[in-house]
């Protein structure tokens, strides 16, 4: 994929290109329900995160950074999410809006929905709610930037699977779905 | 055309194809044979008086043995009315067809693939059912039969009627309680169930028996401090009983019966709220608290067996229902989220109060009421005046000179409604206050 993933930039040119990736991540919304008009929400005037650098207006999957997905995903709209997902180029970022993106959510038990989007594709930070609070989504926002500005890409591309998915308001992600008491 | 009408009408048109018909909610449903069905809406459509040019949904019904029934919602714009036609698939639960009205109306056309990816009922006649519209393409089976195994709950079966576990409750009975039974709420759940209900039923009587107190002891001047309208104590909560109550089901059961359920909590909890305010509201013809009233009047001071009537007296005298203040069943009413509300106010003031009447500011002294007008109740009802008021203050909407509904009543009693700006509390403070803690929480992590 070039030098950037197969060499470790020095600190000076990493923090620079750090820095100009996470403060223009533009967003693939890939907003599929309920989520979806929260992340609305977070867009207009009282939460705005283009004030963040993070800007809606991405043409399509292969002009975006960061994809948000929100909403209940179905198994129907699964094949989707994961060729828009493939079509984005590298670097990407996902964020799983909500709490049927993170796991299925009230809707787990159905015939029809995918428990969480991180079945699909990888996801880097969770933020859960049902819906979440557009505060929420701004702090995975922040957050995802602190990882942006730390991060070597070297390091992202060569352990995919070892990435470890941030998870707003802090709780244990490796946390067994059997051990929850409902 | 009134429902009747049109039964009467499609009746004579239809003739033997018509099978049932019945008229539910001002609507009438039309039963017709399987294959009469698309000459049944055709004439819906065609015929002038009828002219139900409008599509509204079509949807399938799972008859148990009787097979699958289609309803078809139609709807005319120009004469402003509904019909439903039904029609019962034939070949019963293992091959049920219909033919289809997709010719007829456009929007039956995705109608019947869903028909068919959620029941299985063939549309004859159908342009494509396959692939499948709703479900993955490769789905196998039809959801929405009954008979359907939903996977995720043959292996994680449905809680069933359980409560939320109070907080304290978790150490102990973690694993017991937490397993699912397999089938439904286990023998011993439902008489824990029904002793809970059955101490609802008896917490309520004696909070009405509490109420009546008060109203009696209002004729008297009592000293009404601010903290004694606003009852604290247990108008719902759970009070330590033996396990084996005589009666207690018949408890619950003549409390059910006379509509005392977990939203008559509202009412009466209002009208504890200001009972003072209310008894001299209630001579002066307002209607306020009538429900509570009518509700506490059902059981007239009816001793049920197995109360103890110190135990009662020192409830009503208002003592903490449990000792160490930990919310009843009846704190279910209360998300386990709503933590903001649980930390302003004593945990003794928590249970039961589901309605926001705790917000209210006390009710005033008895002075500050007016006296009830006896000019024969011509007079409109008025709310109770603010202290230091001089004019009885106008009912909302209502201007010079004109004479409110007979029902209207302005404020809703129990939450009193003053000019003073100060002491009046805007709707929706407690979510402005957590939203602000939300805010200030997001500056300080990001520290840039």
């Amino acid at each position: 994929m070039g030098l950037i993933d197969q060499v470790e930039t020095p600190q000076p040119l990493k923090f620079v290109l750090n820095w100009g990736r996470r403060y223009s991540l533009w967003v693939m919304n890939f907003g599929l329900a309920c989520c979806a008009i929260e992340f609305i929400a977070t867009s207009a005037a009282r939460h705005d995160f283009i004030r963040l650098g993070v800007i809606p207006f991405a043409h399509g999957p292969r002009q975006a950074d960061l994809m948000v997905v929100a909403g209940t995903l179905t198994d129907k709209m699964a094949p989707a999410i994961k060729r828009l997902y493939d079509q984005m180029p590298d670097p990407k970022y996902v964020i799983s809006f909500g709490s049927c993106s993170n796991c299925g959510g009230p809707f787990w038990d159905s015939y029809s929905v995918t428990k969480g989007v991180d079945q699909i594709i990888p996801v880097d930070v969770y933020v859960p709610g049902c819906p979440p609070r557009p505060e929420a989504l701004l702090e995975g926002v922040v957050k995802l930037q602190e990882q942006i500005g730390d991060e070597s890409l070297k390091q992202r591309y060569a352990d995919r699977a070892a990435r470890k998915p941030i998870l707003v308001g802090g709780g244990d992600p490796t946390r067994h779905p059997a051990d929850d008491p409902m | 055309m009134a429902p009747e009408a049109l039964a009467d009408h499609l009746l004579e048109r239809l003739g033997k194809r018509v099978v049932d018909h019945v008229i539910q909610y001002g609507q009438l449903t039309v039963t017709v044979a399987p294959e009469a069905l698309p000459s049944a809406v055709q004439l819906c459509r065609d015929d002038p008086r009828l002219a139900f040019d409008f599509f509204d949904f079509m949807t399938g019904v799972d008859e148990r043995e009787d097979g699958f029934a289609v309803i078809t919602h139609l709807y005319s714009v120009r004469h402003r009315h509904h019909i439903q036609i039904r029609a019962l698939a034939t070949g019963g639960r293992d091959e049920p067809r219909l033919p289809t009205i997709s010719h007829l109306y456009a929007g039956a056309n995705w109608h019947e693939r869903e028909a068919y990816d959620m029941f299985g009922v063939v549309f004859d006649g159908h342009p494509r059912l396959l692939p499948r519209i709703l479900t993955v393409e490769n789905f196998e089976g039809f959801p929405l039969r009954k008979d359907f195994l939903l996977m995720t709950r043959e292996v994680k079966p449905w809680p069933g009627l359980k409560e939320p576990k109070a907080v304290e409750d978790t150490d102990g009975e973690g694993d017991g309680e937490g397993a699912a039974p397999a089938t439904g709420p286990s023998a011993e759940d439902k008489a824990r169930m029904a002793r809970e209900k059955a101490e609802r039923a008896k917490a309520k009587a004696a909070e009405a028996r509490k109420r009546r107190a008060q109203e009696q002891a209002v004729a008297a001047p009592a000293d009404s401090g601010a903290g004694d309208a606003v009852e604290p104590d247990g108008d719902a909560v759970e009070r330590p009983e033996g396990a084996g109550d005589v009666g207690s089901e018949k408890q619950a059961q003549m409390a059910y019966s006379t509509g005392d359920d977990e939203r008559a909590g509202e009412p009466e909890g209002a009208a504890d709220a200001s009972g003072e305010a209310i008894a001299k509201d209630a001579a002066a013809g307002a209607v306020g608290g009538d429900t509570a009233a009518g509700a506490s009047g059902d059981v007239p001071g009816a001793e049920q067996p197995g109360t103890d009537p110190a135990r009662e007296a020192e409830l009503a005298a208002g003592a903490d229902a449990q000792p160490g203040g930990t919310p009843g069943v009846e704190a279910e009413g209360r998300h386990a989220g709503a933590d903001d509300q649980a930390g302003d106010r004593p945990a003794a003031e928590t249970p039961g109060m589901v309605s926001g009447t705790q917000d209210v500011e006390p009710a005033r002294s008895a002075d500050d009421v007016p006296a009830p007008a006896d000019d024969g109740g011509t007079q409109a009802p008025q709310p109770p005046r603010g202290p230091g008021e001089e004019e009885p203050r106008a009912l909302a909407g209502e201007g010079v000179g004109s004479t409110p509904l007979a029902d209207e009543q302005g404020p809703v009693v129990g939450e009193t409604y003053t000019e003073d700006p100060e002491q009046r509390r805007p709707v929706g403070t407690d979510a402005d206050d957590r939203l602000r803690d939300l805010e200030t929480d997001v500056d300080e992590e990001d520290g840039r």
